[in-house]
């Protein structure tokens, strides 16, 4: 058989077996040369046709919607593409829409004026996009160059504070803490930078700012914002010198909060400032670990002793208005930094007065208070003026401070390591009545008068001050608060450094800080005992101070933020007091409770 | 009129979708008008599917392509030339390249092994003879994709799917002589293949 006819019989022999014809008799049709490979072939078109038989299971219904769905979004998409391509032919049937028409029109008519210049079409249609862009990025670019070197008080403040906000805010999740302690920094900083500017000015006024910061907790009477101190009061323009307003706070204050701040800059304190409002923008996101009640507001008098304040004891037949007079200050005065509120001044009381009333101008603060550590060493020369004034606080106080320096184990002598907290804040040391910045740290030590002086003087960082009350014993209690809490067991305290110092008038003081930590315990805030090693130089951390204390901690418990302990508190266990200088950073190994 | 918004005005007629002829509906698909497209679609996705399924016999397979067939025919309607002389050959022969291809990838010309093999759906309850159609049905896939692309292509279209002569020659554009001596030639290496399996 010819190949030709193979395939014609083929072709025909399939036909008739998928017609339905037996295999056997259509081969026997066929040419018996043939007969064996049309058999064969047929046998595989039947096996074909058998497998062609097999129905296709069930299908899925979802798949095949899927494949629907997608095919009709595709032509969809295509038929969209198509009509854009095929539009400008259409045009003349299209309305343009009203709006888009005009700026187009506006827009050709720019652009044709430059081709009129004789460039090249395409390229200067474009012109005017390019320098419009241009334009905006310059003004913008101005915009924020400049606002990178505004300082608070400035117009372009507040885009500055934007910026940094918006880091804050696009920062990831895990960045964010960080972020914000990061601005929170910056703010102090630019804050500190103006304050100083503005001492250099001798008719500045105090400057009115805005900022945006995180409530980390309670000093004392001072608000921790950032890396600020504020305080709860503010001196009003226009007012007189002893015309003060109190923060208003709208919100609740729990640590870790987002506050928006309404401040005032001091003239030369760099990191404390005059608080006018306060306004809780978003709460903290977690469960402040506060256990105890910080006071949320400042309602909480507490005495506070300010810079060239001393401990005055009252005497018989004394009044205030008495002693406001000896004092150059005023009665109002008194009564707001002693928190007396009924008219009652009993004598062999204690109250802090301006250190006026010695009849002898105290040396200038040392400046550095202000700044750092460095202060710490006038510090206690600065207080050693002071001392003749002991005689008024339980005397203990010089006692107590010899003691101290020797608890310090000479690292009295170190004292001069200030509380490094002190370093910065404390607050201008002119004594503004901002009370708060007493610079306490410096007390440390060696001054055993200094000392006790130091105590009254440096109360800033202690806060604490408040559980003043045990003041007298106080030389320890300046830092009462901070040192009583701290080391009171271990006395030593040395790593508190200035703080310690007062505490280490300890082994004397063991007895009053152990009253002083009574105090402080009572003091609502148990950051006394923490922040006061916190010293402002922690950031907002003072809280952590409290740690140092566990012995005494247990009141200090200080609800403060959970900021990390303070470094400067040698943690009483630290017994050891380290080499005076052991500030605070270094101390604080943070055992902090 | 089609539904849908052809905005094409070549098609006068006023048909509904259903009825239209393949040349109506082919016209609005290339303007990728919805509701042609949707009709041509219903229309092939079936049989693809089916055709997909015999020359695999792979269910999970089958769907897959399938869909890809038509993204792809939406992807070249446009080409009058591709699919001028059949659509459903053309979609055939979307469909043969994607199985091919897609057995040239895994490397596998021969035999599935009976592990590999899919899993087999059929009507028939004897589980022996169940599994005796399974694998000859394999073994003549596996055969079926040895062959040359157009030898597969007239045996799936005239066994598998059970086309006359006439309608291979139109759907693979040849003469109906060219697809008489292909089927010849194809069954012929089938057998071949087929018994070199058995022997």
């Amino acid at each position: 058989m010819t190949p030709d006819s193979m395939e014609d019989y083929f072709a025909e022999a399939v036909e008739r077996l998928l017609r339905g014809e037996a295999l056997d008799e259509i081969v026997a049709d066929y040419p018996v040369a043939a007969r064996a490979e049309l058999h064969a072939l047929l046998a595989v078109v039947e096996l074909a046709d058998q497998v062609a038989a097999v129905k296709p299971p069930q299908r899925q219904p979802v798949k095949r919607i899927a494949a629907r769905v997608e095919f009709s979004r595709l032509a969809a998409a295509k038929r969209a593409e198509l009509h854009a391509t095929q539009a400008p032919v259409a045009a003349p049937e299209i309305k343009a829409p009203a709006p888009l028409g005009r700026v187009a029109a506006f827009w050709r008519s720019l652009t044709t004026g430059w081709s009129s210049l004789g460039a090249p079409a395409p390229v200067m249609r474009l012109a005017p996009l390019t320098l419009l862009l241009l334009a905006l990025y310059l003004s913008m670019f101005t915009v924020v160059a400049t606002a990178q070197a505004a300082l608070p008080g400035d117009l372009a403040y507040p885009v500055k504070s934007w910026i940094r906000e918006q880091r804050v805010a696009t920062a990831p999740a895990e960045q964010k803490a960080a972020e914000r302690w990061r601005a929170d920094q910056e703010q102090a900083q630019d804050v500190a930078a103006r304050a100083e500017q503005l001492q250099s000015e001798p008719d500045a006024a105090p400057l009115a700012a805005v900022s945006i910061l995180q409530f980390r907790g309670f000093d004392g009477e001072q608000l921790l914002l950032g890396d600020l101190k504020v305080i709860p009061w503010y001196r009003p323009e226009g007012g007189g010198e002893d015309v003060w307003l109190p923060i208003t706070i709208d919100g609740e204050l729990q640590p870790g909060a987002i506050v928006m701040l309404r401040y005032q800059i001091v003239p030369g304190a760099s990191d404390v400032v005059q608080g006018i409002a306060l306004s809780v923008m978003q709460a903290p996101p977690m469960p402040t670990p506060a256990p105890t009640a910080t006071p949320t507001t400042a309602r909480h008098c507490q005495r506070i002793q300010a810079p060239n304040w001393v401990a005055y004891v009252v005497r018989a037949g004394e009044t205030l208005s008495g002693i406001a007079a000896r004092a150059q200050t005023s009665v109002e005065e008194l009564r707001r930094v002693n928190c007396l509120t009924d008219g009652v001044l009993r004598a062999s009381t204690t109250i802090f007065v301006p250190n006026t009333i010695l009849g002898a101008l105290p040396p200038a603060p040392p400046p550095a208070v202000v700044t750092a550590i460095a202060t710490q060493a006038p510090l206690p020369t600065a207080t050693p003026p002071a001392p003749t004034f002991t005689p008024s606080p339980p005397t203990s106080a010089p006692t107590i401070t010899p003691d101290a320096t020797e608890a310090q184990g000479g690292g009295a002598e170190a004292t001069p390591t200030p509380l490094p907290a002190d370093g910065a804040p404390t607050v201008a040391p002119t004594a503004d009545v901002t009370i708060a910045v007493t610079p306490e740290h410096t007390t440390a030590p060696t001054a055993t008068p200094a000392a006790s002086e130091t105590i009254a003087v440096t109360p800033a960082a202690s806060e604490t001050v408040a559980p003043m009350t045990a003041t007298p014993n106080a030389t320890g209690t300046l830092s009462p608060g901070e040192t009583a809490t701290e080391p009171l067991a271990t006395v030593t305290a040395p790593p508190a450094t200035a703080t310690s110092a007062a505490t280490a008038s300890a082994p004397p003081a063991p007895a009053t800080t152990e009253s002083a930590v009574t105090a402080t315990a009572a003091a609502p805030d148990g950051t006394a005992t923490g922040a006061a090693v916190a010293p402002a130089a922690q950031n907002t951390v003072a809280p952590a101070p409290t740690a140092t204390l566990p012995a005494v901690a247990p009141p200090t418990a200080t609800p403060v933020p959970p900021t990390p302990v303070p470094p400067t508190l040698a943690p009483p266990t630290a017994t050891p007091p380290p080499p005076a200088a052991a500030p605070t950073e270094e101390v604080a190994p943070a055992e902090a409770p | 009129m089609f539904k849908g918004r052809s905005q094409s005005s070549r098609t006068s007629e006023v048909t509904p979708v259903a009825e239209a002829s393949e040349e109506a509906l082919l016209a609005a698909a290339m303007q990728y008008d919805e509701a042609a497209l949707g009709e041509l679609y219903d229309r092939y996705e079936a049989k693809i599917y089916t055709y997909i399924y015999r020359r695999t016999g792979d269910e999970a397979l089958a769907e897959d392509f399938t869909a890809q067939v038509f993204l792809r025919m939406l992807e070249s309607i446009r080409d009058q030339k591709a699919w001028h002389s059949s659509f459903s050959g053309w979609l055939y022969r979307i469909a043969h390249n994607l199985v091919i291809d897609h057995y040239r990838r895994k490397g596998r010309q021969g035999t599935v092994d009976i592990d590999e093999a899919a899993p087999t759906a059929s009507e028939e309850h004897d589980p022996e003879v169940t599994v005796a159609q399974s694998l000859d049905a394999e073994r003549l896939r596996a055969a079926i994709r040895r062959l040359t692309d157009e030898q597969a292509e007239v045996v799936s279209l005239r066994f598998l799917e059970g086309y006359s002569i006439s309608e291979v020659a139109t759907m693979m554009n040849r003469t109906e002589g060219a697809i008489k001596a292909l089927q010849y030639r194809a069954v012929a290496t089938l057998r071949t293949l087929l018994y070199d399996q058995l022997h």
